[in-house]
């Protein structure tokens, strides 16, 4: 299952808390992370295949987090998923607008994944 | 409205962004909110689903997620609007609007802007967002109580026209005209970038596309 590892980083703790829930159910394993202090440590605390990171956090933006996530796990797929007007993010391998219909987020998140094990 | 004085027709078109990153910050909050809901529903419905007794008993039941998911996309519908382009993408030589746009402002005691002779480069972008954004960029500097500034065109690559401003800056924070600036840029499919340049002065580099790649 490890290959399925996600650190999923987000202030909103009800968005936090919903989309766990959604991922687990869907057979991922998810470690959680409020802030990019947090989400540092949780780091390597998985062989994570996926990120999804919001934007706007506490301590920072997100994004701030692609190169050390891609230098800890040279095959993770990066998902930034921000409450903010669509915008693309450099080095991210999908850029998505929070609230869009969760199968479809599930659908993107499992495409990114299997896009860069290709 | 804005930091220091600027014609009237930039004062109106400020103020429509304004209102343009407020309608932002809500729809931030509220697509957050909403997510959590959508992702709950989802997960319920799953569990609900499971429960075949439960569906079959009260039609209602399944009705209701239904309706739950159809008012859900109309709100996220909603939060789709945005403010329209402000007139129409032309191509622009830079250096020319740059100084045009000077000849219009009154700098405060201190600060003051060169334009360099570096040679012209065009972007496509609606005239009057790309003043306003430069509008922006300026107010920001005259708000950290910039000296002499320079701005020039420079290191474009052949998608990306680049609009350099630079010089010494005290250190400060941010100005919501910027965030409006970058938001603008952003609409065209450029980007805003603030960091150092080779003289260890300030340096904020605008970077906007030269083709039709539009986002608004």
């Amino acid at each position: 299952m490890s290959q399925r590892s996600v650190l999923l980083v987000d202030d909103d703790l009800g968005g936090r808390l919903a989309l766990a829930g959604v991922l687990e159910d869907a057979g991922y394993q998810v470690i959680e992370a409020e802030s990019l202090a947090e989400a540092r440590k949780q780091l390597k605390a998985l062989p994570f295949a996926l990120a999804v990171l919001d934007v706007e956090l506490a301590d920072g933006q997100g994004p701030e987090l692609i190169a050390e996530l891609v230098r800890a796990h040279p095959g993770i797929a990066v998902a930034i998923l921000s409450g903010n007007d669509a915008a693309t993010y450099p080095g991210a391998h999908v850029s998505l607008v929070k609230a869009m219909p969760t199968q479809e987020l599930l659908n993107q998140l499992e495409l990114a994944i299997v896009g860069v094990a290709r | 409205m804005t930091l220091f004085p600027c014609p009237p027709e930039l004062q109106s078109l400020a103020r429509l962004f304004w209102h343009e990153e407020m309608a932002s910050t809500v729809r931030h909050h509220v697509r957050n909110k909403l997510s959590s809901v959508r992702n709950s529903i989802f997960y319920i419905r799953r569990k609900v689903q499971e429960d075949t007794q439960l569906v079959r008993d009260d039609p209602r039941v399944g009705q209701f997620f239904q309706l739950i998911e159809t008012e859900l996309e109309a709100c996220s519908s909603a939060l789709t609007m945005q403010l329209p382009p402000v007139g129409e993408a032309a191509l622009i030589d830079l250096k020319q609007a740059a100084a045009d746009l000077l000849r219009k402002l009154v700098f405060p005691p201190g600060t003051s802007v060169e334009v360099s002779a570096a040679p012209s480069t065009t972007a496509l972008i609606a005239p009057s967002e790309l003043e306003l954004a430069l509008f922006f960029v300026l107010e920001y500097a005259v708000a950290r109580k910039a000296g002499v500034l320079h701005l020039a065109t420079a290191s474009s690559t052949a998608k990306e026209a680049a609009l350099e401003l630079s010089g010494p800056l005290p250190p400060g924070s941010s100005t919501p005209g910027l965030k409006i600036a970058k938001r603008i840029v952003s609409r065209w499919s450029g980007r805003v970038e603030e960091g150092r340049g080779p003289n260890g002065d300030w340096l904020l580099t605008l970077w906007l596309p030269r083709e039709a790649k539009v986002n608004p």
